[in-house]
C-alpha cells in the first residue's frame, strides 16, 4: 500500500491527544488495506508504565480482536520514528510497512541509533524486517514535541538555572 | 568483605570499548642520549603543540643497553602525519647549533590505538610502548558474600521453575528485586501463547507487573489519605496534607519505576525487552543464558551503548558456571532448535 497522507493526519490527531493528557506527543494508527485497525498514544504517565508508547497501546487494542496473523497485510503511520523496544515490537508482530514523521535521535530503531527493522541478525522464525519510510509530516512532528519540552520545563517544579526554553521555530533541513 | 571477581558465578557483560581489542597505529620514534631530552622535546612541542590519539602513550621510553648505558626513545608523531624523509629532514634542520643532538634515524613502530579502560587491556599492550593507564575500581561492581547468596537464590527459583514449567509456553522468567532489601518487587513468565500475544515476554510482563503493584500502592496510599480526611474534623491538624496526587511529581517519576531495581531473567532479553528495561531505568540485569537475538551483550550491548541515554550494569551466565550444570539445565532452556530460536 502506498503512503497515504490522511493516514498521518490521524496519527497526528492521536499525537495531539496525547499531548494534551501531559504524555510525550506521539501518535499512530495501524491501517489495513484501507481500514483503521486502532489508533494509539503515548501513555506512560497516565499508566505509571515507561514502556506504554503508542505502538503498544493500539497493538494491544487490536490483539483483543484479531489474530497476530492480521500485521501481515498492516501498515503503521507514526508521528515519530519507533523507539528501540517498539521497532523490535514490530518485527515480532510481523508488521508489514511502517512510515513515519521525524526522526528518533536519541532512541531511534528504524535507522537512527540501530537498524533494528532491517537487522539480519534479528531473523527468527517469529521476527521479520519491515520496510520503513521516514519524513511524513516531519515538521508538525518536530514542533509538537517542542512544544511539549518548551512545556515541561517551563512547569518544572524547580525552574533550571538557564532561562527557560524558548519555542525555536526553524527546522533545520532533514539530511 | 567483597569476594574476589574470580569467584563470582557470574561475569559482568563489559561494553565493547571495555572489551575490545585495543588495536594498533603506526607511530616514528627516535633514539637518543637522555641528556638532549629537552632539546627535542622543544622540537616536538614547536611542530605538533597538539597531538590527538597518543593521550595514553607516554612521550619517554628508557633503554637499558647492555654494556649499561641508558638510551631514550622518543615517541614523535603518527606515521599518518608525514613521510619518514620528510620527518628525517625536518628533524636535520632543527638540529643544528645550539640544537645539536645525536640520534638514530627515525623508525616505525606499534602502539595501542585506544586507551586501555581497565586492568586487562592494559595487561595486553603494555608490551609495545610505556602506556599511561591509573587503575580506578572504585566504580567497579563490588559484590559480598551474602549478595552473591540472594543472587543466587534468586536466579536458582527461576531456572527451577524454568525446569517445572510444562505450560507449552517458552520457558522463560523474569524476577524484580529491591537490592536494598531483597524484597521481590513483581515476578513475570512467558504468556505469548495463551494470550494469543507475540509481545508478552517474560520481561514485558513483569515491567507490567511493577507498575500494576505501583498503581495499587498509590491507590492504597490515597485510600488512606482520604480516611484520614474523613478523620479530619476531629483532627484539624491532618485537614492540611494534600490528597490529590502531584501530577508533575506523577510524570517526573513514571519513566524511573524500576530506579534501583535488579531484574533476574532465565533468558538474555530480547531488543525489545533490553529496551523496555532502559526505558524503565533499571538498576541492574541478571541473566542465565544468552541468547541468539539477546540485546544485552549478545547481538546488541543496549546496557553501554554510547548515543543512549542510560546505562546499567549487566552480568551474564549467571549460575552457568559449572559447564556440567549448563548442561544439564540447558534442554530445558531450549527456545527452539539451532538456528530458529525465537526472541526472550
Ligand atoms: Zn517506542
Ligand atoms: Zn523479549
Amino acid at each position: 500500500m502506498a503512503y497515504d497522507p490522511k493516514y498521518m493526519a490521524l496519527a497526528m490527531e492521536a499525537a495531539h491527544v496525547a499531548y494534551s493528557s501531559l504524555e510525550v506527543p506521539v501518535g499512530c494508527v495501524f491501517v489495513r488495506n484501507g481500514e483503521v485497525l486502532a489508533r494509539g498514544g503515548n501513555r506512560p504517565n497516565a499508566s505509571l508504565n515507561a514502556t506504554r508508547h503508542a505502538e503498544f497501546e493500539a497493538i494491544d487494542e487490536i490483539l483483543s480482536s484479531h489474530p497476530s496473523s492480521i500485521f501481515r497485510e498492516t501498515d503503521l503511520y507514526v508521528t515519530v520514528e519507533p523507539c528501540i523496544m517498539c521497532a523490535s515490537a514490530l518485527r515480532q508482530i510481523g508488521i508489514r510497512k511502517v512510515y513515519f514523521g521525524c526522526g528518533n535521535d536519541k532512541f531511534g530503531g528504524n535507522g537512527s541509533v540501530f537498524d533494528v527493522n532491517q537487522d539480519e541478525r534479528l531473523l527468527t522464525p517469529t521476527s521479520l524486517p519491515y520496510e520503513s519510510e521516514g519524513g511524513h509530516r516531519r515538521e508538525d512532528a518536530i514542533m509538537l514535541l517542542r512544544k511539549f519540552y518548551v512545556r515541561e520545563n517551563n512547569h518544572a517544579p524547580q525552574p533550571k538555572k538557564k532561562a527557560n526554553r524558548v519555542l525555536k521555530t526553524e527546522i533545520e533541513s532533514s539530511s | 568483605m567483597n569476594v574476589d571477581k574470580s569467584l563470582w558465578p557470574f561475569q559482568q557483560v563489559l561494553s565493547d570499548e571495555e572489551s575490545r581489542d585495543l588495536g594498533t597505529q603506526s607511530v616514528y620514534i627516535t633514539d637518543i642520549d637522555p641528556k638532549k631530552t629537552t632539546i627535542l622535546l622543544k622540537f616536538i612541542q614547536r611542530q605538533w603543540p597538539q597531538q590527538q590519539g597518543l593521550e595514553h602513550c607516554k612521550r619517554i621510553r628508557k633503554n637499558l643497553l647492555p654494556e649499561g648505558r641508558i638510551t631514550l626513545s622518543v615517541l614523535l608523531c603518527p606515521t599518518s602525519a608525514m613521510g619518514e624523509e620528510e620527518l628525517e629532514r625536518l628533524l636535520n634542520e632543527f638540529n643544528v647549533g645550539d640544537n645539536a643532538f645525536d640520534r638514530s634515524p627515525v623508525q616505525a613502530i606499534s602502539v595501542p590505538l585506544y586507551a586501555p579502560l581497565n586492568r586487562t587491556q592494559f595487561e595486553s599492550c603494555k608490551h609495545l610502548w610505556p602506556i599511561i593507564y591509573r587503575e580506578d575500581t572504585r566504580l567497579d561492581p563490588k559484590f559480598n558474600e551474602s549478595q552473591i547468596n540472594d543472587i543466587t537464590t534468586h536466579m536458582q527459583a527461576l531456572i527451577t521453575k524454568s525446569q517445572n514449567s510444562l505450560s507449552g509456553e517458552l520457558p522463560v522468567f523474569a524476577r524484580v528485586v529491591d537490592p536494598s532489601n531483597n524484597r521481590i518487587i513483581a515476578e513475570g513468565s512467558d504468556t505469548r501463547a495463551a494470550d494469543k500475544h507475540p509481545l508478552h515476554h517474560a520481561v514485558m510482563n513483569c515491567i507490567d507487573n511493577v507498575a500494576l503493584s505501583e498503581r495499587d500502592r498509590r491507590q492504597s496510599h490515597k485510600r488512606k489519605l482520604n480516611q484520614t480526611d474523613s478523620l479530619s474534623e476531629e483532627d484539624p491538624d491532618v485537614s492540611s496534607r494534600d490528597s490529590t496526587p502531584n501530577l508533575e511529581e506523577t510524570v517526573e517519576k513514571v519513566a524511573y519505576l524500576c530506579t534501583g531495581f535488579d531484574i533476574y531473567t532465565t533468558h538474555e532479553p530480547c531488543t525489545m525487552c533490553s529496551m523496555a528495561l532502559l526505558h524503565s531505568r533499571i538498576g541492574r540485569v541478571f541473566y542465565h543464558k544468552p541468547s541468539r537475538t539477546g540485546a544485552l551483550g549478545t547481538v546488541y550491548k543496549i546496557h553501554s551503548h554510547k548515543s543512549l541515554n542510560h546505562h546499567f550494569k549487566v552480568f551474564g551466565d549467571v549460575l552457568r558456571r559449572d559447564l556440567s550444570q549448563a548442561e544439564a539445565t540447558d534442554p530445558y532452556l531450549q527456545l527452539g532448535n539451532d538456528g530458529n530460536e525465537v526472541d526472550a
